[in-house]
């Protein structure tokens, strides 16, 4: 079968392929999602072999994600907060932490919750809450994302808040160079409130599930590894450096919507010509609807094209 | 258009999934259960469909859980990418 003949017999229905292009029989398409999963898992392994080389070139500063975060609440009558020098170490141990024993959690691996950071710096506070976010372009994306989530919007325009640490750190987290921004939001003891001094319940935290403070003692500070952290008594904001010395050659996130975009715009692409030609011919087999898997798969790719990277948590 | 009706609910049943991916944006657990959700939906409408217009057969209904596996595993994936 010649280059034409093997094209046709892929795309094109005749009685070669049963009178349905070859692409959209079940086996071929088994084949596909065999070869995607494949692809994905080589593209894992280049990950753990070579995890410079893949990563999210971003760049968000606290100062503006503080800007942004102010702007947000001054639109909602709220009172803007300020920096917390002891709030912006517990946000730099947090993200070094969250490096150093690769995860993307609120709570650590061993159970560390968030406010042993905030114990761990000597913070006392009435209120206390976190945003974490990942992988976003820049500050204004990341605010907008936590805006966008009910729990994470809550924190931000939560009143009882009066002071904020952010930190914005670069590291590798499961093979993969990734830029990390903690919000640690508070309200010190000190500060004079109406209502007696508690903890706001999990609901109004971010997916937290405990605010009973762990004991400091679970992991030691010194056991956190490649972590920087802001001098004491400094306000200015905690920005890391982190490991980055060159961006990242490509992001694994836009490798795979590339190759996913590929594989459904290409079976779309063929349920269209199918159906046309099915129509046209009159052909008439046992098989699924083709306009419904055209609606199915196009309401899919479309998703797809709107996934930005980026996570927040 | 014959089975207007039909495509008219499918429609309905993937605009919802699709509003509802998008409400969730960057809570990828929840996407991901969304689009889970999405292709079971898909498949049994697709049984239903076939089951009205007695023309249901096992052929059909690989047919359309394979479409729904092959578009769901490629979102899945891509979500867990970040």
């Amino acid at each position: 079968m010649d280059l034409l003949g093997w094209v046709r017999h892929l795309f094109v229905p005749h009685h070669s392929n049963n009178c349905k292009a070859r692409i959209l029989h079940p086996s071929v398409l088994s084949l596909l999602v065999a070869l995607y999963l494949f692809g994905q898992f080589v593209l894992n392994f280049f990950l753990l072999v070579s995890p410079s080389v893949l990563g999210f070139a971003s760049n968000i500063t606290p100062e503006r994600v503080l800007e942004v975060t102010n702007q947000k609440r001054a639109e909602n009558g709220l009172a803007p907060l300020t920096i917390n020098s002891k709030l912006n170490e517990a946000a730099q141990r947090k993200a070094g932490d969250m490096f150093a024993f690769n995860y993307w959690s609120h709570v650590s691996p061993s159970g560390r919750s968030p406010w042993s950071f905030f114990q761990e710096v000597g913070y006392k506070y009435l209120y206390a809450g976190e945003n974490l976010a990942r992988d976003f372009m820049n500050s204004e994306s990341v605010v907008e994302a936590w805006m966008n989530s009910p729990t994470h919007r809550d924190n931000i325009l939560n009143p009882n808040y009066k002071e904020i640490g952010l930190s914005v750190v670069n590291g590798t987290l499961n093979g993969v160079e990734t830029t990390l921004v903690v919000q640690m939001f508070g309200t010190p003891t000190s500060t004079p409130v109406a209502k007696k001094p508690t903890v706001l319940p999990p609901t109004t935290m971010a997916n937290v599930p405990s605010l009973k403070p762990t004991p400091t003692a679970t992991i030691s500070p010194s056991t956190l590894a490649k972590e920087e952290r802001a001098p004491l008594g400094r306000v200015a904001l905690a920005q890391a450096k982190g490991e980055v010395s060159s961006p990242p050659l490509f992001s694994p996130f836009l490798l795979t919507k590339t190759i996913a975009i590929f594989l459904l715009g290409l079976i779309l692409g063929a349920l269209a010509l199918d159906a046309v030609l099915v129509c046209q011919r009159k052909i008439i087999r046992l098989s699924g609807k083709n306009v419904a898997h055209l609606i199915f798969i196009g309401t899919l790719l479309l998703a797809i094209i709107l996934t930005t990277p980026g996570a927040v948590l | 258009m014959k089975d207007l009706k039909h495509y008219l609910f499918l429609m309905a049943i993937l605009s919802i999934g699709f509003g509802l991916f998008w409400i969730f944006n960057f809570n990828r657990q929840i996407q991901m259960w969304i689009t889970v959700g999405l292709g079971v939906a898909y498949v049994l409408w697709g049984i239903m469909h076939h089951a009205i217009k007695k023309e249901l057969h096992w052929r059909i209904v690989w047919e359309y859980f394979l479409v729904a596996i092959f578009a769901c595993v490629i979102i899945i994936f891509l979500l867990a990418r970040t």
